[in-house]
């Protein structure tokens, strides 16, 4: 009888006893095969009605970092015994170990489409061959717009509405709430939280929508049995009541919640909330965003959960250890996490410590930076938590909800997690435990070439050995011979001067600095990964962009800006109370085409029971100054795909405004659409009345293009 | 009796100059209307200019009928109107691809008529 059988068979006493006894060769067995810093033993498939136990497990430390078990209670965070993992702890209660990781009904009620972010559709009205009668049927326009011009910074608004309780609820970048009728856009409410418009922390006004929570039984009559959350640029959550927009008085201070009273260390910017938080069971859990690029010190990391009804605190989570937490900053969860909730686990895409760009100020292991971590639904306590960046020195925060999925590889039925990222690397792992499914190798990177003082480097960084990398990283990209041309040379010469020895080369003063293919740009963006359960096909929009970063020591570089900073997320950025500010810039020439070779831009199919390419295309088309490029380069994109049994790609994300529908079988283009600027967030994917319709926010980014919009667009087939 | 010759306006001018119209007014649209994809831009802007200023050339064409001006603004013509045209196609402007199309056959039916004409002087 194996460890696991005999936890599901007997009982919680004997399973902790044998579990004792289990665990010097558990954890040895371990030590083998994976780096997971920590390793639950997990039942496989979860059995219906069956409390989940894991027993405790052995820390594990990746290469590069030791890894310590900073998971808090709030008394924790706030001064007490941070080490707080106890084995005991850690017998794990899961309140609902038979929800099925693929909801049984069409459900669209997350930023990511569901908890399990795999922003699926069960829905087959439109089909592959009936999409092309796609006609629109309302859009909406919020008025909650800027393109900068004017006495408020520009928006960037990537909200994917949010279908629940018979409503289409949107947040917008003027931080309102409108609630609309699914069907035909007419407005039932809107909420005003009446936030400061100004660029507090991001450089533009950002929303990426709502998250809405219900209670298990609601009151017929009874206020917020259904509510709608949104946060803002300055730190506060609202609640309001879903049927009304009515603020909900029980929840913290009659409807808000002021977050930033727990912004305690380094306290230079608040925690703006732009990412909807993650509603689950009676947990409503938020990361929060920052400021990139500006200080060395920051507010750390943290993680709250707070009670769905009342707003009170329920756990919160660090991610950097308390010990060096004032040295340094974020590794902040700014964007989407997925939740299992068979498995009680909620994931957390963790980013980069501050300064982005030199980390000679955290020399210290922070195992949970740029990485992947599972933490206890209940406790905030780390299962396991995977490192896929060690001492990141180039901004490549985790960036967007890691996609659940059960796949089945050589034979066995895998609960398995994808983690996209900025580099393009695709990890797959055992969302129960952290390990490998497919080899992700620890290989030796640069070394550096000795401009930079104080800095130290990792010796080696994971690689995934399947999926593929999707871009090739391996030498600087070939040179587009058509923007060489026209820069008459200038690509060339740019080429010369960045240095670059392979993936995870390191920032340099040297020449214009290293060549990073991508930086902050490219690979994969918060839409990540959608995935079809019954194909077992991930899809993925992959940006091919060449950046290049240079360090300053201070007096240069103060003496090169003069004070100036740069505007958004490229130029000079001082990385205050560090010895090296830095610059970013994309690597074009003086007319903006980019000197790298197409395609700028691709949607990737992934047969997930292989690894393999099942196919790969150019998506969509890039556009400067109006001009389009040929659809067969591509565009590069921000934004994501959804995935229907009709067997159909949505995606809009693309440079030149359109939304588009692909083959799921193929990649085929089949239909698109023109709207008012590029869709860079999710499309949703609902059934109302039964029609399904499906709904894009054309919002635009100044990232990719200077095109905003406050168009809300949903279209459907045409009635019979 | 009037001849071809002598008409108070040159057929192939005048095409020239009413087709180009038609494309400054659809370039205007795409400019200004919202929703074409290029509003705004300063690609659309482009070929609004020369789309005006290929309607100048017709214009003028029609009074400079020989000599160096004349042979200047039929060069000029042909190089605004594959300029536009080029830009046209890159804006997946599809209408005012075909209007400078129309153009470039008013500039054909210049030069023909041009080639037809008696010298200057010739009774």
């Amino acid at each position: 009888m194996s460890v696991r059988t005999l936890l599901r068979s007997t009982a919680p006493s004997v399973a902790f006893a044998a579990v004792l006894l289990a665990l010097p060769a558990t954890a040895w067995a371990q030590d083998q095969d994976t780096n997971a810093t920590m390793v639950p033993s997990v039942d496989t498939m979860q059995t219906p009605g069956e409390t989940k136990l894991s027993p405790p497990a052995k820390t594990m430390a990746p290469p590069a970092d030791a890894a310590p078990t900073n998971a808090e209670t709030p008394e924790a965070a706030s001064g007490g015994n941070a080490d707080a993992d106890s084995d005991a702890a850690r017998l794990r209660l899961i309140a609902n170990p038979d929800v099925p990781l693929v909801p049984e009904t069409p459900v669209w009620n997350t930023f990511h489409g569901q908890l399990n972010a795999q922003k699926y559709s069960p829905l087959t009205e439109i089909t592959a061959d009936n999409v092309g009668k796609l006609e629109k049927v309302w859009e909406y326009h919020t008025g909650d717009v800027s393109d900068g011009s004017g006495d408020k910074p520009s928006t960037v608004w990537s909200a994917t509405p949010v279908f629940a309780n018979d409503t289409l609820y949107i947040g917008t970048p003027f931080y309102r709430v409108v609630a609309l009728d699914p069907g035909t856009g007419k407005v039932k409410w809107t909420f005003d939280s009446k936030s400061t418009l100004k660029a507090l922390s991001q450089p533009a006004l950002k929303n990426r929508g709502v998250a809405y929570w219900q209670a298990d039984n609601p009151v017929a009559g009874k206020a917020c049995q259904k509510i709608i959350y949104l946060g803002t640029m300055d730190a506060r959550l609202f609640a309001m009541d879903a049927d009304t927009g009515k603020p909900c008085e029980n929840f913290a201070d009659n409807g808000v919640l002021d977050v930033n009273q727990w912004n305690t260390v380094n306290d230079v910017f608040p925690l703006s909330l732009l990412q909807p938080p993650t509603v689950v069971g009676n947990h409503v859990i938020m990361g929060w965003a920052g400021k990139d690029w500006e200080t060395e010190k920051a507010p750390p990391g943290n993680v709250f959960s707070v009670d769905a009804e009342t707003g009170k605190l329920q756990w919160s989570f660090n991610t950097i250890p308390p010990a060096i937490a004032e040295q340094t900053g974020t590794a902040n969860v700014w964007t989407g996490m997925s939740v299992d909730e068979g498995l009680g686990l909620v994931y957390l895409p963790v980013a980069s410590p501050s300064p982005n760009y030199w980390g000679g100020n955290r020399t210290q292991a922070i195992p949970y930076a740029t990485s992947t971590t599972a933490l206890d639904i209940e406790t905030g306590k780390v299962v396991w938590s995977r490192q896929w960046v060690h001492h990141d020195i180039w901004d490549y925060d985790i960036n967007s909800a890691p996609t659940l999925m059960d796949i089945d590889v050589d034979g066995k039925r895998i609960p398995a997690l994808m983690q996209a990222t900025k580099m393009g690397f695709l990890f797959v792992v055992d969302r129960r435990t952290g390990k490998d499914v497919w080899p992700i190798e620890e290989r030796p990177v640069p070394q550096g070439d000795g401009t930079i003082d104080g800095e130290v480097y990792a010796k080696t960084q994971p690689f995934p050995t399947k999926p593929a990398p999707l871009l090739d990283q391996a030498k600087k990209p070939d040179i587009w011979w058509a923007a060489d041309a026209v820069g008459f040379g200038e690509c060339s010469a740019l080429w010369d001067k960045l240095q670059y020895d392979g993936m995870y080369s390191p920032p340099t003063h040297n020449g214009q600095g290293v060549l990073t293919y991508p930086d902050s740009a490219g690979g994969v963006q918060w839409g990540g990964v959608a995935f079809d359960p019954r194909s077992e096909t991930a899809v993925v929009n992959v940006s091919h962009v060449v950046q290049y970063i240079k360090l300053y020591p201070r007096d240069e570089y103060d003496r090169l800006t003069n004070g100036k900073t740069g505007q958004g997320e490229k130029g000079y950025h001082p990385q205050k109370g560090a010895p090296y500010g830095m610059s970013l810039d994309n690597a074009v020439n003086w007319l903006g085409m980019p000197c790298w070779a197409p395609p700028y831009g691709e949607l990737v199919a992934l047969d997930m029971k292989t690894g393999d390419v099942k196919w790969r295309r150019p998506v969509g088309a890039s556009q400067k100054y109006g001009f389009y490029m040929p659809e067969s380069m591509g565009s590069v994109t921000i934004g994501g795909p959804a995935v229907t049994a009709g067997g159909l790609i949505f995606i809009g994300a693309s440079m030149d405004s359109k939304v588009r529908a692909y083959s799921l079988d193929t990649g085929k283009e089949l239909w698109s659409d023109l709207v008012e600027a590029p869709s860079v967030s999710n499309p949703a994917v609902y059934e109302y009345k039964g029609r399904e319709y499906v709904a894009f926010v054309a919002g635009g980014n100044t990232i990719i293009k200077n095109q905003v919009s406050d168009q809300l667009v949903v279209y459907a087939l045409p009635k019979d | 009796m009037l001849s071809r010759h002598n008409l108070p306006v040159a057929p192939g001018a005048s095409l020239i100059a009413a087709a180009a119209l038609v494309g400054a007014v659809i370039a205007a649209w795409n400019f200004f209307a919202p929703m074409t994809g290029i509003t705004g831009t300063a690609g659309a802007m482009l070929v609004l200019v020369s789309s005006l200023l290929l309607v100048l050339d017709g214009a003028i064409l029609n009074f400079f009928r020989h000599g160096a001006v004349y042979w200047t603004f039929i060069v000029l013509g042909i190089l605004g109107v594959i300029g536009t045209l080029a830009a046209a196609l890159f804006l997946h402007a599809g209408w005012l691809m075909t209007a400078m199309v129309v153009v470039a056959i008013g500039i054909i039916v210049e030069i023909v008529l041009h080639a037809s004409r008696p010298a200057k002087g010739a009774v």
